[in-house]
C-alpha cells in the first residue's frame, strides 16, 4: 500500500514520481498532455448570473493525434505530484480528477466505439459539461463529471441540458453522470426530456473491486511478458481485462500474472509471480 | 481507472463507500423500505464501537381466499456491521444453525476474515421447509352486501366464518343498481411474538366509490385510486384488529366484479420465524497483552508478576481465557478461563490486570502465554412478512320480467279463456337455482286449479320439472274475490340444477278465465318473482339451503294491457217513401244506422209491398219472393258489415201494376227490419 498516499512516499524523487507516471496507461498523447496542463491551470471563477449563458464554454478536440506520444520529462516536479495523485494514488477525488480519470478511463472501455471527444475547458465552476462524445455510429453523448453526485446538481443538471439543447441545437443520445460517489436518491429510473426526446441518464461510478486480486504497486504481465502493465492503473480485474482487450495483439487463452510490488520494492530474489487471471479472449 | 454503470436497483440497495445514505435492504426482493440501517449507524457513539450481527428474514405468505395457504416463500441476510470508524478487525468467525438450512445437520462454521472500519459483510440463506412454518395472523373478511333487492333466506351459515372455511360463500350485486358493499375485516395475531408496524392494504380493482374505512386499533389511513391503507403500530399475541370498509359501486356490465387482494406486511422484532440462531461470533481487534514483572524491593530474586490486558480498540472486547506457563510450559502458573468463571469485558481502551504471581528467579522470569480474546458482538434480529391473501368475486345478478296476454281485448261480461304467458331472463352471471312467481288475479276473473295447466319452457323446449308447486289463495271458483298464484319451482330439492342457467330465460304459460268483466274496472295483473341463488357454492353438497333471494316485479312499461270493452250493439233502421216520376210510382228509401261501438255484420234487411207493385231498380243487391197468403211480396237485403257508428242506405223503386194511381199508405207498414 505504499502508492497509497503521495506524502507517505518513501522516495518521492522526480526521478522516481516520473518513473510511475510513464507507467500510466494509456499513454497520454502529445494533445491531452496539453490539455491536461492547460486544464490544470485554469483557475475555476464564479460567473455573476447575468452571464450565466453556456454558449461561451470551451470545447477542444482531444486525442485526435494518436501515435504521438507525450513528453512527460518536462513535467515539473509539482505538475508530477498531481498526476500522481490523480492517476497512481488516486487519492484526489475532486471532479477535476474525476473527469481525467473519466477521460482515460473511456479510452479502452468496450462498446464506446469513440470517433471523437470534445473536452470543456471553460473555468466556470459551474459549468455544465466536460465532455461531448461523438462515436463512430453518430451518437452523441454527453458527459458530466461530479465528485459527489447530489439530487440537487442532478436536477440543475437536467434542466440546463434542456437550455444547452435548445441553444446548440445538439440533441443527445446518451447522457452520462459520471462520479466518484453519489447519493442514492438519484432518480435514474426516471427517463428525462430533452426537448423531445426521452433518454435514460446514466450513473458511471469510480468502482474499486472489493478484494481485487491485485494492488496498486504490483506489475501486471499478459501472458509471456505480452504485455506489462502497473496495477496502479486499474480498480478492477473488468478493468483490467478492458485494456488488455483493447490493447493487447490476439485473443485466445490467456493468462494475466501480477509480480507482486513491482514498483514498490526492490528485491536480488526471484520475483514472486502469481496467476490472477486466465480464460480465453475472443477478438 | 475504472468506472461502473450502475443500475437503479444497485444505487438503491447495494452496500458500498460509492454510495452515500441509507440503502434500502435486499432481502431476494425488495419487500419494502427499512429503517434499520439508521440505527445501525446511530449506534456509534465516537469513543464505543460495536459489532453488530443482524439477522433479517424476508418472508412472504400467500394463502387463498378461504385462508389455505398456497404458498411460503423466504430469505434470509445475516450482516456483519463494523461499525467502527477506525478500527478493523480480522479473523473473524461466525457460527450459526437453524433447520432452515439444507445441511441442517451441521453447524455452520464460516471465517469472515478481515473487516475494514465501516463495512460490512451478507451472508444470504434461503428459508427451506417453509410450509413448515407457522401461520402468524389470521385474517378474517366478511363481505356484506346492503343491498335492498336482495335477502337472505333459509338456513344461514354461522356468520363471521374465517376465509379458511372451505364452502365458499356467494357476494351478489345487482346489475344496473347501486349496490353498497360492506367489508369487515379482522386481523388477528396468532403468533407468540408482538407484531409491529403492521401495513395494511386493500386493494380494489373496479370502480368502487364513496369509500369509508373505520378500525379499531389506527386513525391513519389512506384513500388511493385503487386502495385502502391503514396502518396499525401493533398488535399483541392473541389481539385483534377490527377494520370496516363500506364502499358503493354500480355495476354497468354483465361482468363479476373482485372483491379486492388484502396485502398486510409488518415487522416481528427480535424474532426471526425460521429459527436460524448466531451461536458465536469471534473477531480480533487492536488489544496488547504483557506481562508485569517486578523485582521485590525488599527481597531480590522474588517477582511479582501480573499480565495486563489492554484493550486499543473502539470496541469491547471480551476476555475468554488466560493461560500462562513458564518457560518450558511445563508448569501452568494462572490459568484462568471466563468462560466459566463469568465474562470479563475490557472497555475500549480500558485494562485489565490479573493478580499478582509471585516467582523465583535469579533471571527476570520468561513466560509462555495464550490470551484468548474476541470483540464482544450485539446480535438483533428482525423479520419482515408480508402477507397476501386472495380475492373472490362477486357475482353480478338480475332479472326482466314480462307479462303477456295475446287476447288484448275482451268483451265485458262475458265468459272467456285467456292465455296468461309470463317470460323470466336471468341477467345475471350466476344460474338462478329455483323461483317463486306470484301473480294476483283479480275479481271476475278465475286462475286454473290445477297445476297441470301450468307449463315451462326454456331457450331449448319445454321444461320437466318435478319440484314445483302451486298454491292457489284462496282455492276456490268464486270469482267475486281476487286470487293469488304462487308457482315454487326447483326449491325443495338441494340439487345443484338450476331452473334458469345464464343467457337463459324461463317462460310460464297458463289459462284463466275472465267471468264477468266489467268494463268500468281498471284490471291489474301484478307479478312479482323471487330469483333463488345458492348462498354457499356447495350448498348441494354440505347441505346448506341459505339463499339469496332477489325479488322483481313487473314494471309498467312491461304489464300487459287488457282491453275489456262494453259491447252492445244498436241498430237503427229506418224507412222514408218518396212520390215517384208519376203518381203510380214510388221511392223507398231505407237507412240502416249502426249506433254502437262494435261491428255489425250480415245485417238482414226485408220490406214488402203488395202484389200490385212492381220493383222497377234497386242499388243494394236484393232478393223477391211472393208470399201466398196475403197478396205480397218480400225485398230482401243483406248488408255484409256495419262498422261501428256507420250508416248505409238502400233505395228502390216500384211502380203500380195497374197504372192506376196508388196512394201512399198502401206501402206504408210492410217493412220488417
Amino acid at each position: 500500500m505504499r502508492l497509497q498516499y503521495y506524502e507517505t512516499m518513501d522516495d518521492k524523487s522526480k526521478e522516481y514520481v516520473l518513473y510511475l507516471i510513464e507507467q500510466i496507461v494509456p499513454q497520454f498523447t502529445k494533445s491531452e498532455l496539453d490539455t491536461f496542463l492547460q486544464d490544470l491551470t485554469i483557475k475555476p471563477t464564479k460567473k455573476s448570473k447575468s452571464s450565466k449563458s453556456k454558449s461561451d464554454q470551451k470545447y477542444i478536440q482531444i486525442g485526435n493525434d494518436i501515435g504521438k506520444t507525450a513528453d512527460l520529462s518536462k513535467l515539473t516536479k509539482e505538475q508530477l505530484r498531481l498526476c500522481f495523485q490523480i492517476f497512481i494514488s488516486r487519492e484526489k477525488n475532486d471532479t477535476f480528477a474525476v473527469k481525467w480519470r473519466f477521460y482515460q478511463y473511456i479510452k479502452y472501455v468496450l462498446n464506446l466505439n469513440i470517433k471523437s471527444v470534445k473536452i470543456n475547458l471553460d473555468p466556470n465552476i459551474d459549468r455544465l459539461l466536460d465532455f461531448i462524445i461523438e462515436t463512430v455510429d453518430k451518437e452523441i453523448i454527453l458527459v458530466l463529471c461530479y465528485d459527489v453526485l447530489e439530487l440537487k446538481d442532478f436536477n440543475t443538471a437536467i434542466n440546463q441540458l434542456n437550455e444547452f439543447a435548445k441553444k446548440q441545437n445538439l440533441i443527445p443520445d446518451r447522457i452520462i453522470f459520471t462520479t466518484s460517489k453519489s447519493f442514492r436518491n438519484i432518480p435514474i429510473d426516471s427517463p428525462i426530456k430533452i426537448i423531445n426526446k426521452e433518454i435514460e441518464p446514466e450513473l458511471w461510478i469510480e468502482w474499486i473491486e472489493e478484494n481485487c486480486p491485485f494492488n496498486k504497486e504490483d506489475l501486471l504481465i499478459l501472458n509471456n511478458s505480452e504485455l506489462k502493465v502497473a496495477g496502479f492503473n486499474f480498480t478492477s480485474t473488468d478493468d483490467l481485462l478492458n485494456y488488455i482487450f483493447k490493447y493487447s495483439n490476439g485473443g485466445g487463452q490467456i493468462s494475466i500474472y501480477k509480480q507482486l510490488d513491482f514498483f514498490t520494492e526492490v528485491s536480488e530474489e526471484e520475483p514472486e509471480v502469481e496467476l490472477i487471471w486466465k480464460g480465453i479472449m475472443l477478438k | 481507472m475504472g468506472f461502473k454503470k450502475i443500475d437503479h436497483d444497485e444505487l438503491k440497495t447495494k452496500i458500498s463507500p460509492n454510495f452515500l445514505g441509507i440503502p434500502i435492504r435486499e432481502g431476494g426482493k425488495l419487500v419494502q423500505k427499512s429503517q434499520r440501517e439508521k440505527k445501525i449507524e446511530s449506534s456509534y457513539t465516537g469513543s464505543m464501537s460495536e459489532v453488530l450481527i443482524l439477522n433479517e428474514e424476508f418472508l412472504e405468505f400467500q394463502y387463498q381466499n378461504d385462508g389455505t395457504r398456497k404458498a411460503v416463500t423466504g430469505n434470509g441476510n445475516i450482516s456483519i456491521f463494523n461499525n467502527s470508524v477506525k478500527d478493523r478487525i480480522w479473523d473473524a468467525n461466525l457460527q450459526f444453525s437453524g433447520s432452515q438450512f439444507d445441511n441442517q445437520e451441521k453447524e455452520n462454521n464460516i471465517n469472515l476474515g478481515i473487516f475494514e472500519p465501516s463495512s460490512n459483510k451478507i451472508l444470504k440463506y434461503e428459508i427451506v421447509n417453509s410450509d413448515d412454518l407457522p401461520d402468524l395472523i389470521k385474517v378474517n373478511e366478511n363481505i356484506e352486501v346492503l343491498s335492498e333487492d336482495i335477502t337472505q333466506e333459509g338456513l344461514e351459515f354461522p356468520e363471521n366464518e374465517e376465509l379458511n372455511v372451505c364452502n365458499k360463500k356467494h357476494y351478489l350485486l345487482v346489475i344496473g343498481k347501486e349496490n353498497k358493499v360492506k367489508f369487515l375485516i379482522d386481523i388477528v395475531n396468532v403468533s407468540n411474538s408482538m407484531l409491529e408496524n403492521i401495513k395494511f392494504k386493500k386493494l380494489f380493482v373496479n370502480n368502487f366509490y364513496d369509500l369509508e374505512f373505520d378500525c379499531s386499533k389506527s386513525k391513519e389511513f389512506k384513500f388511493t385510486n385503487n386502495s385502502v391503507e391503514c396502518t396499525i403500530n401493533g398488535l399483541n399475541p392473541g389481539e385483534k384488529a377490527e377494520l370496516t370498509i363500506t364502499a358503493n359501486i354500480f355495476p354497468k356490465k354483465k361482468e363479476n366484479i373482485k372483491t379486492g387482494k388484502i396485502e398486510i406486511t409488518y415487522n416481528l422484532s427480535s424474532n426471526v420465524i425460521s429459527g436460524v440462531k448466531i451461536n458465536q461470533f469471534s473477531a480480533y481487534s487492536h488489544a496488547m497483552h504483557a506481562i508485569e514483572k517486578v523485582e521485590k524491593n525488599d527481597a531480590p530474586n522474588h517477582w511479582e508478576c501480573s499480565l495486563i490486558f489492554e484493550n486499543h480498540s473502539d470496541f469491547k472486547l471480551k476476555l475468554n481465557s488466560i493461560l500462562i506457563y513458564d518457560k518450558t510450559k511445563s508448569k501452568k502458573i494462572l490459568d484462568l478461563d471466563f468462560s466459566t468463571s463469568g465474562t470479563t469485558k475490557i472497555n475500549p481502551r480500558g485494562i485489565y490486570k490479573t493478580q499478582h504471581f509471585n516467582l523465583i528467579d535469579e533471571k527476570e522470569p520468561i513466560f509462555s502465554r495464550k490470551v484468548e480474546y474476541s470483540v464482544d458482538y450485539k446480535t438483533e434480529n428482525n423479520s419482515m412478512i408480508t402477507t397476501r391473501f386472495d380475492d373472490i368475486i362477486f357475482k353480478i345478478v338480475n332479472i326482466t320480467i314480462k307479462k303477456k296476454l295475446p287476447e288484448q281485448e275482451i268483451k265485458s261480461f262475458e265468459e272467456t279463456t285467456l292465455n296468461s304467458e309470463i317470460i323470466i331472463n336471468n341477467q345475471g352471471t350466476v344460474p338462478i337455482k329455483g323461483l317463486r312467481i306470484v301473480e294476483k288475479i283479480p275479481e271476475d276473473f278465475l286462475p286454473p286449479r290445477n297445476l297441470s295447466d301450468f307449463t315451462l319452457y326454456k331457450s331449448s323446449g319445454k321444461l320437466e320439472i318435478d319440484d314445483i308447486e302451486l298454491n292457489l289463495s284462496p282455492d276456490d271458483d268464486d270469482p267475486s274475490h281476487e286470487h293469488i298464484i304462487e308457482i315454487s319451482i326447483n326449491l325443495k330439492n338441494d340439487t345443484s340444477k338450476s331452473v334458469i342457467s345464464t343467457e337463459d330465460f324461463l317462460e310460464l304459460k297458463y289459462p284463466f278465465k275472465a267471468i264477468t268483466p266489467n268494463y268500468k274496472k281498471d284490471y291489474d295483473f301484478p307479478v312479482k318473482v323471487y330469483a333463488y341463488y345458492p348462498m354457499y357454492e356447495k350448498s348441494e353438497v354440505e347441505g346448506l339451503r341459505g339463499h339469496y333471494v332477489l325479488m322483481d316485479d313487473l314494471s309498467s312499461k312491461d304489464t300487459s294491457s287488457l282491453k275489456i270493452t262494453h259491447k252492445r250493439r244498436k241498430l237503427m233502421i229506418g224507412k222514408q217513401i218518396f212520390p215517384g216520376r208519376s203518381s203510380d210510382e214510388f221511392a223507398i228509401y231505407i237507412v240502416a244506422k249502426n249506433g254502437s261501438n262494435i261491428k255489425l255484420s250480415d245485417v238482414d234487411i226485408t220490406d214488402a209491398f203488395p202484389n200490385s207493385f212492381e220493383l222497377i231498380s234497386s242499388n243494394v243487391e236484393h232478393k223477391i219472393s211472393k208470399s201466398k197468403n196475403n197478396g205480397e211480396q218480400k225485398i230482401s237485403f243483406t248488408i255484409d258489415s256495419l262498422l261501428p257508428y256507420q250508416e248505409k242506405e238502400i233505395m228502390y223503386y216500384l211502380k203500380s201494376l195497374s197504372g192506376k194511381d196508388v196512394s201512399q199508405s198502401e206501402l206504408e207498414s210492410f217493412f220488417v227490419g
